[in-house]
């Protein structure tokens, strides 16, 4: 049977994020990354999760002029933490 | 065939493709109309359905936009365009591990590979999408011999993958000049979609 994306980037999985990793599977990942992406909106200018949603994180962080261990690390934290069931 | 529907209207990305996902990874989906009401979720949604092996439609009425994925049997005949082009009847991706052709001679090898790049447009629209890695990904990059092929069979719809590790192995990031830069998930999931693969490593 032919797989689509099925059991991959929406699986929860406890791991480094990558430069590699494309937005949409950080956020596939560990929704509550989101969160992370959005404060980067006004350094890049963009809606990210709009406009970059394919790309590879480390391609986004250099084509807005992001700093990508800053938010590498922005994004692993958010990814460790357990999300907020309240919101 | 599994046809579903999914109002994404009111909703802002990503969410619309995370839902989209959400429905296709449930299996079985040969048909699925997604409605959004804004230009960003059009894109991502008809992106996100494309990478994933559906041909996309896109309809507007009144303000709404629905996009419409199919694959399989329905696919050829609900493609725009049908009446007047060939349709692909399998889908083809063509992997290329090298920035030449075969061993012997280098110098031969390159040249080979620029007349391959060149004649891959013979193909049609059987050649789906074309994956670039290791020394590939110099075929993407300023200064390529075949940049000008590769832009030309990108611009006609042709998908290209440019392996992202590869590319920051070599320090060629900020020179890519074509495709998009991808990573091994990717890869391997285009591998999995594609019904022939050719490796050229």
């Amino acid at each position: 049977m032919r797989r689509t994306l099925k059991g991959r980037a929406g699986e929860a999985q406890v791991g480094r994020i990558t430069p590699e990793m494309t937005v949409l599977e950080i956020l596939c990942r560990h929704r509550h990354t989101e969160e992370v992406f959005r404060q980067y909106d006004g350094a890049a200018v963009v809606c990210l999760c709009c406009a970059a949603l394919f790309d590879a994180v480390g391609e986004t962080a250099r084509k807005y002029g992001l700093d990508l261990q800053g938010l590498l690390a922005s994004l692993e934290k958010a990814a460790a933490a357990p999300p907020d069931e309240s919101k | 065939m599994a046809d579903k529907k999914l109002d994404c209207r009111g909703l802002a990305c990503p969410l619309p493709v995370i839902k989209t996902k959400e429905l296709i990874d449930q299996g079985g989906v040969e048909q699925i109309t997604v409605l959004v009401d804004n230009a960003a979720a059009r894109e991502n949604v008809s992106r996100f359905l494309e990478r994933s092996g559906y041909q996309v439609q896109v309809a507007q009425q009144s303000g709404t936009l629905a996009v419409t994925g199919r694959r399989g049997a329905g696919a050829a005949a609900a493609r725009p365009g049908a009446v007047c082009q060939p349709e692909a009847s399998q889908k083809v991706l063509v992997l290329i591990g090298a920035d030449r052709l075969g061993t012997g001679d280098d110098t031969l090898g390159q040249k080979l590979l620029v007349n391959f790049i060149g004649t891959l447009k013979e193909m049609g629209p059987e050649l789906w999408c074309l994956v670039l890695l290791n020394a590939g990904v110099k075929l993407a990059v300023t200064g390529s011999g075949v940049l000008g092929h590769l832009q030309e069979l990108e611009r006609n719809g042709l998908m290209v993958l440019v392996c992202g590790t590869c590319l920051n192995h070599f320090q060629l990031l900020e020179q890519k000049q074509v495709g998009e830069t991808t990573n091994m998930l990717d890869i391997v999931t285009h591998l999995q979609l594609a019904d022939k693969v050719i490796p050229l490593t």
